[in-house]
């Protein structure tokens, strides 16, 4: 398991800038996880206390943010107070928020007295997983949590596709791994209307900073319809792949045909599993 | 006239290129662009209750990194009003296949998206300047 920090937003105030620098170089060195203050406000049920073998506390000034939202939250391992720290052992303040050399010699004469401490560690209960109109099941791993369907006439690949049949039309998305895997999805390459696609097939792209991602078809049929909101808004994927980020709707030709090379939530669920440990 | 300023508020942007992308540019209109006319105020700070009274009723431009859109959430949380918001990933997609830079360091590529974000905001700045008549 890995440590976490969770540091001072450090916008306005120069020893909060100290503090989200100390908070990035720690995390850096040390291989941390940073936690978004902010995010984990908004959304809690995105990090769990158990996944991190101490959680450390790096606030800015005296209005001690971090410590406040965090506390009754997130269990605390160990709280920094940067303005105490520079008091405590005589080193120079940081003179302005646009002090930015200044900032880094500060931030070095800082970090020894981060290396040095141990941390310790607090736990708390497990919390739920914030689900919407499907229910899912989580699959855990490392720092990371994949979201599965599990919703009958749901289907997926081992292309990391889904599809979701209902009739004689699927609509069929990227799973949770895939937009975890790119990171943030800038672009929605749209597949053509009309066009009759071969199960596996290419139907559209999306695309990140990291890579391109060629969607695989999980049925045969025709494209009759595509997620048109995720060409202005591809970060919807990321969002959630199999609600508001689907990718497409086909008309099917051979569902049953299709059926013998699709598997089951329970069976993504265990394939995933092997693929995500062959993976460290 | 109400002469107050407006206030610019970047996500927390720690850990990923899109959240620095957002502190940088309300750095950008809040020091060099518009100094007169805007200021910024810690996010982490507005979720506390004490602060939210200073801030309740004020105008707010919202530069999020990602589509969690925590700055424009605690703002309206905050009881500020939202005059406009940003998505930085939005801008970068002018940039297709360029690298805008890390969680800790902006390319030049970022940079410009920076400059992008800026001046777009900086026209918003002044067309609510002159809604209120002060421009």
């Amino acid at each position: 398991m890995k440590k976490a920090i969770l540091c001072c937003n450090g916008l306005d105030k120069p020893v909060g800038k100290i503090a989200r620098k100390v908070a990035l170089k720690l995390s850096q060195l040390e291989s941390s996880e940073i936690i978004c203050l902010v995010l984990f406000s908004q959304f809690p049920n995105r990090y769990h206390k158990e996944d991190y073998e101490a959680v450390v506390v790096i606030d800015g000034c005296p209005a001690k943010c971090a410590t406040k939202i965090a506390t009754n939250q997130l269990g605390i391992s160990k709280r920094f107070l940067i303005s105490e720290l520079l008091k405590e052992h005589k080193l120079q303040h940081p003179l302005s928020i646009q002090s930015e050399e200044t900032d880094d010699s500060i931030v070095e004469s800082l970090l020894p007295f981060f290396e040095k401490e141990e941390h310790k560690q607090e736990r708390k209960n497990e919390t739920g997983w914030d689900a919407k109109a499907f229910i899912y099941q989580i699959l855990k791993h490392d720092k990371y949590q994949f979201r599965i369907p599990e919703q009958k006439d749901m289907f997926f690949t081992e292309n990391d596709t889904w599809c979701f049949i209902n009739n004689d039309i699927a609509r069929i998305g990227v799973t949770d791994y895939v937009q975890q895997s790119l990171s943030d999805i800038l672009f929605f390459n749209t597949p053509e209307i009309g066009k009759k696609i071969v199960q596996f097939d290419e139907v559209g792209s999306i695309e990140s900073s990291k890579a391109v991602f060629e969607v695989i078809s999980p049925v045969s049929g025709t494209v009759i319809r595509y997620n048109a909101e995720l060409v202005d808004h591809p970060e919807w994927i990321n969002e959630n792949p199999y609600e508001k980020g689907w990718i497409a709707e086909m008309q099917l030709t051979n569902f049953e045909e299709d059926r013998m090379f699709l598997i089951n939530t329970e069976e993504y669920y265990k394939f995933l599993q092997k693929k995500v440990a062959q993976h460290e | 006239m109400s002469n107050e300023k407006i206030y610019i508020l970047p996500c927390s942007g720690i850990g990923k290129v899109y959240g620095l992308l957002s502190r940088e540019v309300a750095y950008k209109v809040v020091l060099d662009l518009e100094p007169q006319y805007t200021d910024t105020i810690c996010l982490a700070s507005l979720l506390l209750e004490e602060i939210k009274e200073q801030v309740v009723g004020k105008s707010v431009i919202c530069v999020d990194g990602c589509p969690k859109c925590c700055a424009e959430k605690s703002s309206l949380e905050a009881g500020m009003v939202v005059e406009k918001k940003y998505l930085t990933s939005h801008f970068v997609r002018k940039y297709r296949g360029e690298d805008p830079g890390s969680g800790s360091e902006l390319t030049e590529t970022g940079k410009k998206v920076v400059d992008d974000i800026a001046k777009a905001i900086q026209i918003e700045v002044q067309r609510i300047l002159q809604e209120r008549g002060e421009l």
